[in-house]
């Protein structure tokens, strides 16, 4: 029996108490995920390779953006963005213009994002649709969730001679003229260097991941029509040349929550 | 007036608050197995014949009806993958994991790596209990060619996707580091929750003439609830 003065914890409907160690006098806990009541948890991930250059890219932003992830109008959820991990893979021609040339790769947050665009391509070959990666059935992290509402796309892939499938947030289309805005500096940002005419190199990778926040850490904070975009941030690599080819690979891991039931007001709110 | 709490068998025991920062010490403890366990397994490939096809499943994880254990949790699967002695034809390739659902009847061929009966095999501490894997479970390595798909179900698009280096030279690391996590949750993060006939599948892709070799390992956890 506890000690007069003392309390122990118990639990809901394990009576427990806590145990608190000998000689480290530390509490036990074990760690939960997120409660994400009646929503979810998911992972999406996918990959492009686009041979031979790059087209122009549409407003808002002129760099080339290889993914955009946006959150819904969906009165009462929003996500948390808990890691973004990426690789990007460059072979750049030995007669390229590329070699030691910094390529700045940054995730960057858009506000006022009300849809996804598909531009066509600049060029006279027909764009393919991107990947969509979310909403699809399924990424649930547990069958019985709900499925995802995220909204979140990469480009196709593009072969030597065809064109890229461009990809952009836009604002409101009708009525109301809503200009998406992108974060002035990146949430994060990495660069590599290219090389011509070797092996290739790895302009991101796995390890550590690109945007990874962990327990206790803030996630990133998606409202109904804010997203982010992953983007070359300066000096995109153009291939002169040659083949060259750049291969990308991301995948998100997110949670989707309802606002009032599961969020603590001022913090997630 | 402040109280004090104290342990559960350390009745007497209160834990400590730090003199500077106010924070209270805590320990971190896994999940509370119970009678079940935690578990890891690692395997390594065959050399992977050239010509592998797109998409092809090369390892393959069902968690089955009939165990003991309600859930699997999936909290980490990490790979690593090399060139072999033939090289590839220069490009790149990926590797994905797929969420397996409705996964009734396991994947067949190369090599079953499911842990043996009432083994220590597979167990982070031999008192856990014998992995629910062992029996109708299934998990299994390509050796030289793609696993062959039992009856299973697929998501649309992968948990998770990485582009991988199928390079002109050999022994070329593919994915550019000796370990990459393919899957991984940590403190805080919501596992792969497997029910019964449910899993998860790693599927590859590379370009013509190369063979090569990877590894796969693998930590789960068989609980009644969670």
């Amino acid at each position: 029996m506890a000690l007069a003065g003392t309390i122990q914890i118990a639990g809901n409907a394990n009576a427990g108490p806590a145990e608190v160690e000998l000689n480290t006098l530390a509490e036990r806990w074990v760690v939960r995920p997120q409660d994400f009541g009646s929503l979810g948890s998911f992972s999406a991930g996918g990959s492009f390779t686009w041979v031979n250059g790059m087209t122009a890219q549409p407003t808002p932003t002129s760099n080339p953006i290889l993914a955009s992830f946006r959150c819904p109008y969906s009165p009462g959820a929003i996500c948390l963005v808990k890691k973004v991990v990426a690789t990007l893979i460059l072979f750049q021609a030995a007669t390229g213009t590329g070699a030691n040339v910094a390529y700045p790769l940054a995730l960057m947050r858009v506000d006022n994002f009300a849809t996804q665009y598909i531009n066509a391509a600049n060029n006279a070959v027909s764009a393919t649709l991107p990947q969509v990666l979310s909403p699809t059935p399924g990424q649930k992290l547990r069958s019985r969730m709900t499925a995802p509402t995220a909204d979140f796309i990469i480009p196709s892939s593009a072969g030597a001679g065809t064109s890229q499938t461009l990809i952009a947030p836009v604002g409101v289309t009708s009525g109301q003229v809503v200009t998406p805005t992108l974060s002035v500096t990146p949430i994060t940002q990495t660069v590599g260097f290219g090389v011509n005419g070797t092996g290739p190199i790895y302009l991101c990778n796995t390890d550590p991941p690109l945007f990874y926040q962990r327990a206790g850490e803030l996630p990133l904070i998606l409202d109904a029509e804010t997203g982010f975009v992953l983007q070359f941030n300066g000096t995109t690599p153009s291939f002169a040349t040659g083949l060259s080819s750049l291969v990308v690979s991301i995948f998100v891991h997110w949670e989707e929550l309802q606002l009032g039931t599961y969020t603590l007001p001022g913090l997630f709110s | 007036m402040a109280v004090q709490v104290v342990g559960n068998v350390n009745n007497s025991t209160a834990v400590e608050v730090e003199l500077n920062t106010k924070a209270m010490r805590a320990v971190i403890r896994p999940d509370d197995y119970g009678s079940l366990g935690i578990y890891s397994i690692g395997a390594t490939s065959g050399t992977i014949a050239a010509g592998l096809a797109a998409g092809s499943a090369i390892f393959s994880f069902r968690f089955p009806t009939g165990g003991t254990a309600t859930l699997v949790n999936v909290k980490r699967v990490l790979m690593s993958a090399i060139g072999g002695a033939t090289a590839f034809a220069a490009g790149t390739g990926k590797f994905e994991l797929f969420a397996a659902r409705s996964f009734s009847g396991s994947d067949t061929g190369q090599t079953d790596i499911t842990p043996a009966a009432a083994s220590a095999t597979s167990k982070l501490r031999t008192s856990m209990a014998t992995t629910s894997m062992v029996g109708t479970g299934d998990i299994r390595i390509s050796s030289t060619n793609a696993v062959t798909a039992g009856t299973r179900s697929l998501d649309a698009q992968p948990l998770a996707s990485l582009a991988c280096v199928c390079s002109a030279t050999t022994s070329v690391n593919m994915l550019g580091g000796a370990m990459v996590p393919l899957f991984d949750q940590r403190v805080g993060e919501f596992p792969l929750v497997c029910a019964t006939n449910e899993g998860f599948v790693i599927q590859a892709t590379v370009t013509a003439t190369g063979t090569w070799v990877f590894s796969v390992s693998c930590t789960w956890e068989e609980l009644a609830a969670y």
